[in-house]
This record gives C-alpha cells, sequence and structure tokens, in this order.
C-alpha cells in the first residue's frame, strides 16, 4: 500500500474509533468543491484579476514613491515573464535565455539615447523591431533542438549576447552599463513620476492586450496543438517549424519592449541586469504565476519583487527563501499563485454552497448518452465491390511506391518493395511482425527519406516531402498507437486538424473563418461521435479515440487515407464498427485508402486489392482471392515448410 | 585585436588554458556521468563544486596544508559533497524523476540558489585566499616564462580522474549497470537492479568528483561565491559541445572550451568569454547531439 493510503487508513480507523466524528473520507467529501463551484472560481478569478488590475493602475494615487517605483519595475519585468509564457506554456518550449531580448531591447534604446542622442521614446517604438530581428536569427539556430537541447540552446545564445555586452565595452559599457546622461531628457516628457509609470502601465497594457488577442486566436490554438502532440501536429498539416518560429519571433518583440521599458522607467542599463539570472528570474515569475493563468507571469513577477524586497531587509539567507519557495512552489503548488487562487475561490464557493446554498450556478446539459453499439453484420464478401479491369479509373494511380529501398544500419527493412494503389479503391497490405509494413509507410507519409526508390501521388514525385507539405496534397495517416491532441476536446481535435490544412491557424487575430467549426462538427457527427464533442480525447474510449483519429484524418479534402492497424486493440463489436466506417466513408467521400492490418477477417473482409510483404520484400500482389490461394504467402505466415509439405 | 606574442607566451598561456580545461573536465565529468544515467540536468552541480571548495578551505584551517595533509583535505571535501550528494539526491531528485523538464530545471535551479545563500551565511561574501601545500608551490621555468605547478597537477588530476571513470564505466558490474541505466533504466529494474540505490550511487559518484574538483582549484589562490555559478555555466556548455552522458566527448570539449578561452583571452580579451559561447552555438547549430552524443531526433 502507498504511503498515503496507510494514512488515511490510519486516520479513518482512529476516527471510526471515536465514534462521533465522520470519517475522514466523508469530511473530504463534504469538502470537495462541485464542478459548479470550479466555474464560479473560473469567473471569481476574473473578478479577482480586474480588481487588481484597477489597484496597480491607480497605485500612485495611495502609495509612497518606492512602492511605486517597485510596482514600475514588476510591470515590465512582468511583461518579459509573460512574453516567455507565450513559449512555456502555450507552444511547450522552455527558453533558458529570455534575458536577451531584455538585452536587445534595453540597449536598444539605452545606447542610441547615450550615443547618438535620440529622443527615447520614438527608440521604445524601435526596441519591437531589434526584437522580432534578434528572434528570428537566434530562432533559426534554437529550434535546430527539441525540448532539452532547445533549452540548453537558448541559454547558450542568451550567454553569447550576454558576453557580448559585457566585453564590448566601448558600446555598452559593460557591467558600469550605459547611464547617467540621458536622465534630464528622460523626466522631460514626464514631468511626474507618476505619469512616467502611468505610461508603462499603459503600454504594458496594450501589450498584455496584444498577447491575450494572440493567445486566444487560432494561432494559439496551433501552438497548443504544437504543445499537446508535435507529431499530430505535424500529421493535421501544420507545418511545425515556422509556427515554433513565429511564436519565438513574437516572444521576442515583446520581450525586447519590456527591456526598453526598463531603460526608460530606470534611465540606465549595465550587463548585470541582462544576464542568465535575469533569464531564470521570467522562468520563476512564470512559474510563481502558474503557467496556466494568463495573467500569472506578471503576478508572478509582483510576487517575486515584493516578497524578495521584504526579504533581502529580513536575512542574509534571502537566497536560500527564495530557493525553497521555487521548491515548494515547483513540487508542490503546482498551479501557481493562480492555481492556489483558483482552488481557494473554488473551495470557499463548495462550501457557502453545502452550508447555505447560495452561489448555485446553473450545470450545463449533460452529453446526451451515445447510443449503445449496435450489432453490425459483417459484409459479405459480395457486398463489397472490386473494381471490375474495366472500371478501374483511367490515369495514374493514386499512390505508386516504386522500388523503395530502406535500412538502418545493417538492417534492411524494406527491400526494393513496389506497390500500386488504384484511386477509389481499399488496398490492404499485410505480412507478420518485422516485414517491414510501418516503416513504409513511415517513407511514404514523409517520416523518413528511403535509400532509394520513388514515391509518386497522382503521377507526381513526393518523394522526400515533409509529411506536413504530404497532408496539405490530401495525404493522411492514422498511427498504430493513437496520436491525438490529448488534452483538447474532440470536436477541438478535428477543428484544429480542419484549419490546419488550410492554414487557417496562421491568423494571430479572433476566430476561426465561419463554417471551419461546421465542418468539423459534421466529421465528428459522420464517424458517429457528435454526442463526445466535448469531451477530452483522454477520455475517450479506445476505439472511440481511434474513430477521432480517422475523423482528424478526414478533414478538408483528404483523398488518400493511410491506417496503420485500424483495428488493434479493438474488440470484436467495436472492430466491426471501425471496418464499416471505413468502408462507408471510402465510398462517400470517394477516398483511396491503404491500411496495415493483422485482422485477416477485416482484410479479406475489406480490401479490394491485397499487398503480402515478408521481410521486407513484395511477397505477392493481387485480389483477394488469388493471396488466399497463394502457397508462399501460406507458407510466410505459418512460418513454412522447409520441403515443401502441403501444397 | 593582438597576434603578437612571443612563443613563451603563447605556451604559457596554452597551458594555463588546458589546465582550466582540465579542472573544467572533472567538474563536467561528474555532471555528464549524472545526466547520462539520470537524465535530469542538475544546476546545483556548481554548487556543490563550490561547497567542495569553501569546504577545503575550512579543512585546511583546521588540519593544515602541508604536502600530505593536502591530499587529505581534498579526499574529505570530496567525500564530504558526497555525502551532501546522498541527502540531496534524496531530497531533491526522487521527487523529480518522472516530472517535466521545467520542473526539473527549476528545481536543481532552486538549490542553486538555497547553496548560495547558505555558503553565504557561513563564509560570508567576500571570498577566501587559499594556501598551496609546498609541493606545487612555484612554477616550472619554460622558455621565457613560468608556469605555476599546480597548472600541471590539473592537468595530471583530471587524467587520473578520466582514467578513473573509464575504468568504472567500462570495466566494473557496476560501470556495466550504470551504462545499462543510460541505455534503458525500466529494463534494467526489470532485471532485478535496484535503480533506484543506483541512481543514488552515480550522484555521490558526480558529486564526490564535484567536490573533489573543489578542492583542487582552490590551488589556485583565492574562490569567491561566483565560482558555483562560472563553473556551471561552462560545465553546461562542455556537456553540450561534448554530447550529454559521453565521458569522452566531455573530456575533448573541457580543452576544446579552455583553449578557446585561453586564446582569446591572448587575441581579443573583451570576447573571450563570447569566443567560448559562440563555439557552443556553432557546434550545437551543426551537430545538435554535440561532438560525441549519439542521435537525437
Amino acid at each position: 500500500m502507498s504511503r498515503s493510503a496507510v494514512t488515511l487508513k490510519l486516520a479513518d480507523s482512529v476516527a471510526q474509533l471515536s465514534g462521533r466524528l465522520p470519517t475522514v473520507f466523508a469530511l473530504r467529501q463534504r469538502l470537495r468543491p462541485t464542478a459548479g463551484a470550479y466555474r464560479a472560481a473560473d469567473k471569481g478569478l476574473w473578478a479577482f484579476s480586474t480588481v487588481f488590475i484597477v489597484l496597480m493602475g491607480l497605485l500612485p494615487l495611495y502609495a509612497d514613491q518606492g512602492k511605486v517605483l517597485l510596482a514600475q519595475q514588476s510591470l515590465y519585468l512582468g511583461l518579459l515573464a509573460l512574453s516567455l509564457n507565450l513559449l512555456v506554456a502555450t507552444t511547450g518550449l522552455i527558453s533558458f535565455g529570455h534575458a536577451m531580448f531584455y538585452a536587445f531591447g534595453a540597449y536598444m534604446v539605452g545606447v542610441s539615447v547615450v550615443k547618438l542622442d535620440w529622443p527615447a521614446l520614438p527608440m521604445l517604438a524601435l526596441a519591437p523591431v531589434i526584437g522580432a530581428l534578434a528572434a528570428f536569427v537566434a530562432g533559426l539556430i534554437v529550434l535546430r533542438g527539441r525540448e532539452l537541447y532547445f533549452a540548453l540552446l537558448t541559454l547558450g545564445v542568451a550567454q553569447l549576447v550576454w558576453a557580448v555586452a559585457h566585453g564590448w565595452q566601448s558600446l555598452t559599457g559593460g557591467t558600469n552599463g550605459t547611464t547617467g546622461v540621458f536622465a534630464a531628457e528622460f523626466i522631460h516628457p514626464f514631468k511626474h513620476a507618476q505619469h512616467l509609470y502611468w505610461f508603462i502601465f499603459g503600454c504594458v497594457a496594450v501589450c498584455t492586450l496584444m498577447l491575450y488577442v494572440i493567445t486566444r486566436s487560432p494561432f494559439g490554438d496551433a501552438l497548443r496543438g504544437i504543445r499537446e502532440n508535435r507529431r499530430r501536429a505535424e500529421f493535421a498539416g501544420l507545418w511545425v517549424k515556422r509556427y515554433e518560429l513565429a511564436a519565438f519571433v513574437i516572444a521576442g518583440t515583446f520581450g525586447a519592449i519590456a527591456g526598453g521599458l526598463h531603460v526608460i522607467g530606470e534611465t540606465q542599463i549595465s550587463s548585470t541586469q541582462v544576464d542568465w539570472q535575469r533569464s531564470a528570474f521570467a522562468l520563476i515569475a512564470v512559474l510563481i504565476g502558474g503557467t496556466r493563468y494568463f495573467l500569472g507571469p506578471i503576478a508572478g513577477a509582483i510576487f517575486y519583487l515584493y516578497v524578495f524586497d521584504f526579504i533581502v531587509d529580513q536575512t542574509i539567507l534571502w537566497d536560500t527563501v527564495l530557493g525553497i519557495t521555487v521548491f515548494g512552489v515547483a513540487l508542490v503548488l503546482v498551479g501557481g499563485l493562480g492555481g492556489t487562487i483558483h482552488w481557494l475561490i473554488a473551495h470557499m464557493v463548495g462550501f457557502a454552497q453545502r452550508t447555505v446554498g447560495v452561489f448555485e450556478v446553473p450545470a450545463p446539459a449533460v452529453a446526451a448518452t451515445a447510443g449503445t453499439a449496435e450489432v453490425v453484420h459483417f459484409p459479405d464478401a459480395e457486398d463489397r465491390r472490386a473494381p471490375a479491369p474495366s472500371e478501374v479509373a483511367a490515369g495514374p494511380p493514386a499512390l505508386a511506391v516504386r522500388g523503395m529501398t530502406k535500412s538502418f544500419g545493417g538492417l534492411v527493412a524494406v527491400d526494393n518493395a513496389t506497390i500500386e494503389v488504384q484511386a477509389g479503391s481499399i488496398h490492404a497490405v499485410i505480412g507478420p511482425n518485422g516485414a517491414g509494413k510501418t516503416t513504409v509507410f513511415n517513407v511514404i507519409t514523409g517520416l523518413m527519406k528511403p535509400d532509394s526508390g520513388k514515391i509518386l501521388v497522382e503521377g507526381e514525385d513526393v518523394t522526400g516531402s515533409s509529411p506536413w507539405r504530404l497532408v496539405k496534397r490530401g495525404m493522411r495517416r492514422s498511427f498504430q498507437q493513437t496520436n491525438l491532441f490529448w488534452a483538447l476536446t474532440s470536436l477541438d481535435n478535428v477543428t484544429l486538424a480542419e484549419a490546419a490544412v488550410k492554414d487557417e491557424t496562421f491568423k494571430f487575430v479572433g476566430t476561426y473563418a465561419p463554417g471551419v467549426r461546421d465542418r468539423a462538427r459534421d466529421l465528428l457527427d459522420r464517424v458517429g461521435l457528435g454526442a463526445f464533442a466535448d469531451i477530452a480525447a483522454s477520455e475517450l474510449s479506445h476505439g472511440d479515440q481511434r474513430s477521432l483519429e480517422i475523423a482528424t484524418a478526414l478533414a478538408v479534402e483528404a483523398r488518400l487515407l493511410l491506417l496503420d492497424e485500424p483495428t488493434a486493440g479493438l474488440s470484436p463489436a467495436e472492430t466491426r464498427l471501425a471496418v464499416e466506417l471505413i468502408r462507408r466513408i471510402a465510398r462517400e467521400q470517394e477516398l483511396t485508402v491503404l491500411f496495415v492490418e493483422h485482422d485477416m477477417e477485416v482484410v479479406f473482409g475489406i480490401a479490394d486489392r491485397i499487398t503480402v510483404m515478408h521481410q521486407g520484400a513484395v511477397l505477392a500482389d493481387g485480389v483477394p482471392d488469388e493471396i488466399r490461394a497463394n502457397t508462399e504467402v501460406q507458407r510466410a505466415y505459418l512460418g513454412g515448410a522447409e520441403d515443401g509439405e502441403g501444397a | 585585436m593582438s597576434l603578437a606574442y612571443s612563443l613563451s607566451e603563447y605556451v604559457i598561456q596554452i597551458i594555463a588554458g588546458l589546465g582550466n580545461g582540465a579542472l573544467l573536465f572533472i567538474v563536467a565529468s561528474g555532471l555528464t556521468l549524472i545526466f547520462g544515467a539520470l537524465r535530469v540536468i542538475n544546476f546545483a552541480h556548481g554548487s556543490l563544486y563550490l561547497l567542495g571548495a569553501y569546504i577545503t578551505v575550512s579543512l585546511t584551517s583546521a588540519i593544515g596544508f602541508g604536502n600530505a595533509t593536502f591530499w587529505i583535505v581534498i579526499i574529505l571535501a570530496g567525500l564530504a559533497v558526497a555525502l551532501g550528494g546522498v541527502i540531496f539526491e534524496v531530497v531533491a531528485f526522487r521527487p523529480i524523476y518522472r516530472r517535466p523538464l521545467m520542473t526539473q530545471l527549476l528545481v536543481t535551479f532552486a538549490f542553486v540558489l538555497m547553496i548560495a545563500g547558505i555558503v553565504r551565511k557561513v563564509w560570508g561574501s567576500e571570498g577566501e585566499s587559499t594556501p598551496v601545500p609546498p609541493f606545487l608551490e612555484g612554477g616550472v621555468k619554460v622558455l621565457d616564462g613560468q608556469i605555476p605547478k599546480f597548472q600541471f597537477f590539473f592537468l595530471a588530476v583530471s587524467i587520473v580522474v578520466g582514467i578513473t571513470l573509464w575504468f568504472i564505466l567500462y570495466r566494473t558490474g557496476l560501470g556495466r549497470m550504470i551504462r545499462a541505466a543510460v541505455s534503458d533504466p525500466e529494463l534494467l529494474g526489470l532485471s532485478g537492479v535496484n535503480v533506484r540505490i543506483l541512481f543514488t550511487g552515480v550522484f555521490v559518484l558526480g558529486s564526490f568528483f564535484a567536490g573533489l574538483a573543489g578542492g583542487v582549484v582552490s590551488l589556485q589562490g583565492f574562490i569567491g561565491p561566483g565560482l558555483g555559478i562560472d563553473a556551471i555555466i561552462l560545465a553546461f556548455v562542455i556537456i553540450v559541445i561534448g554530447g550529454l552522458g559521453s565521458l569522452s566527448g566531455a573530456f575533448i570539449a573541457a580543452f576544446l572550451v579552455g583553449l578557446a578561452e585561453a586564446l582569446g583571452i591572448l587575441w581579443v580579451p573583451q570576447a573571450s568569454l563570447a569566443i567560448v559561447f559562440a563555439v557552443l552555438v556553432i557546434v550545437l547549430a551543426l551537430r545538435p547531439q554535440g561532438i560525441r552524443g549519439a542521435r537525437v531526433a
């Protein structure tokens, strides 16, 4: 038993022994908030944030100079953290060097004012430009790495920028910084410190709003998809590198604005203010505020600065206290400030609901339960139409693999394979394990390049194309292990696929074009998941997840469907449903289907043509009756008798 | 930018650079070992190095710094840090093995902060000057100049450490298990190996070398609170250039970095740091897995 289970059992026993105390379990039940309470907490968090923003805005009217300066600082540092969060929370890219953009923005303004005597505010307008440029160049470098390598690359590039700022004394002043002289020019446009504060507040507010719009746009959806499941994003038609680079550039732009505001606010910048500790600060602010809450990073920055300010005065161990805080938040209070406040409100509302019965928030209509799985008769052999030779459409095959060879080191996975799939047909690829079937799929769909051979789609050579390009051409794929955006709802999964293929996701403002969501809903209905539109993909049954994956594959002008073991892991009833679905869709949408299968009943049930692979080579190719009678195929599957017994 | 230096100036600077690189290798070796087996980037590794240095200083005040006591002191420093490593692994690392990347990075970073505060409290923020044992005093005459003996000592120690680690990894049962853990920890656990204890052991080994390096660096005459941070950043650069988890890669990269920094100081003094990071960026951009790293998708 786990430790917590033991503790619970112990506490429970103690409670029971004392007779009158309710059991621990009952207590926990009583304290657990309802879903309505959580929804109320969402609203509560909004209200809380609004109040807080107003308080921050009115700060100079009631706080002393010192506090105002601190608040000012937390504003542009908060903007830095907010821009970082676009990468961390929305796209899933952990950047360790975000301070480099702070540096670019700050030095842009600082150096041009001090060295070139240009006025500060127009220079601030140029800060985002240099931020974007720097982010573009840096992005090309750092995005060559994934996950940890990406993080370390960002650290390296940021250190490079810092080292230049540090070493190029003549330009930047190094650790002494660029300072002093322009104080007079600065104060001039802002006669009062108050006005300076409001200017910065205004700038940060505008930037925050812009970032909010971007985060809520189709572009933001695409980024979240990439964060959830990079592979699925690629196979939904997203050119992932382009989206990641765009996110990096946006983050860099706003980071540079933050740096520019720093100079305007503090009239100086030195290299010690843009080192890796600044990058670490940004990450800590994001963590403390709560990555999942949009304003979290700003809250985190405010919290950090105020608490830090307080602690430094209290103890020489301020580093240690900060470290313990970060440790605690990272491991325990994982939701950060946002999460904690949300949790508190939810529990308070839940408690109030139980005792007083107020704050009732109407629950949404429960999703209609899907009908029970119908038993569908397995299609008889006669029902299935094999295209007669005269009916075969003239013209190139929908997909042609010519002489494909692929080796991994010494292992030849695919050996000179040639497969032709006629338009509109349902074509199966079968073979014992290790025959090379999935490798063929991976090469066709662009995950790997073949050592030799060609892939032709409708006569056009597409060998070596990237997956997303092939998706846009109409080639769609499902995977052996279901590949979905797990945290998104079924509808969102399909919507994202619908929008991605046509690049409607490269839209930074607003919502999807009308019709995208409708088409997505239609697709869901077509695969029988209409009732599950608002359920998260991770919560669907295995069979429904498979259907959802097929639905995403059908988005916008699908022409060729590659299904890798579509019935793997399905019960017999689910298998029949899946098979019926594939047949129906293929017929309705005039798709060409190429699928790998192990279930012979399925294969012989719906395939128009079968290719058999064995040890990387194509063993046989023909209509099902031919394959059934082929002795070599039988031998390959049954392990092969050495002396040809059982002809 | 000036290239006009005499041969002896070059030789002295290059040896100094190699010596520096040697020292960095000792630090980086523990880091790459820990990453290779545990798959967690330990930011606090530099702090362990820092602790090793400061503990050495305290021990020398207590025990003295003669020829024999020197060895005792640095081994003790290594052991003390290794002991700290046990606690650290259990408290900080065990909860984060399965957590996302950001959590791992921030938790280990939290310990950097915690240790920095403790160091400041116990030893102050000034820094300490450190004595040199008699057998390493003075320098060796090379061409026109003098090279301090401790530079050669660094080189010697790094080679010994490299050989020791190589021996442990490739010639002992423990090493085989560590390499198996690098490859597939789950499978190793299923083979009946207590992976938890193994991980702690790897961590202790890596920490010992960090502490030892801290003891050795005190030979340079002066240590300060910034030692840990400077070291960890460069150690990262080294293990990434060399390939995460690769011992031989760390060896090559460490001397590469040491040389780059040394020549940078000679040729373009303000850009010496920038040159090191530029090397990192170039290597990673061309070969993201590092010189000797396994190919990453």
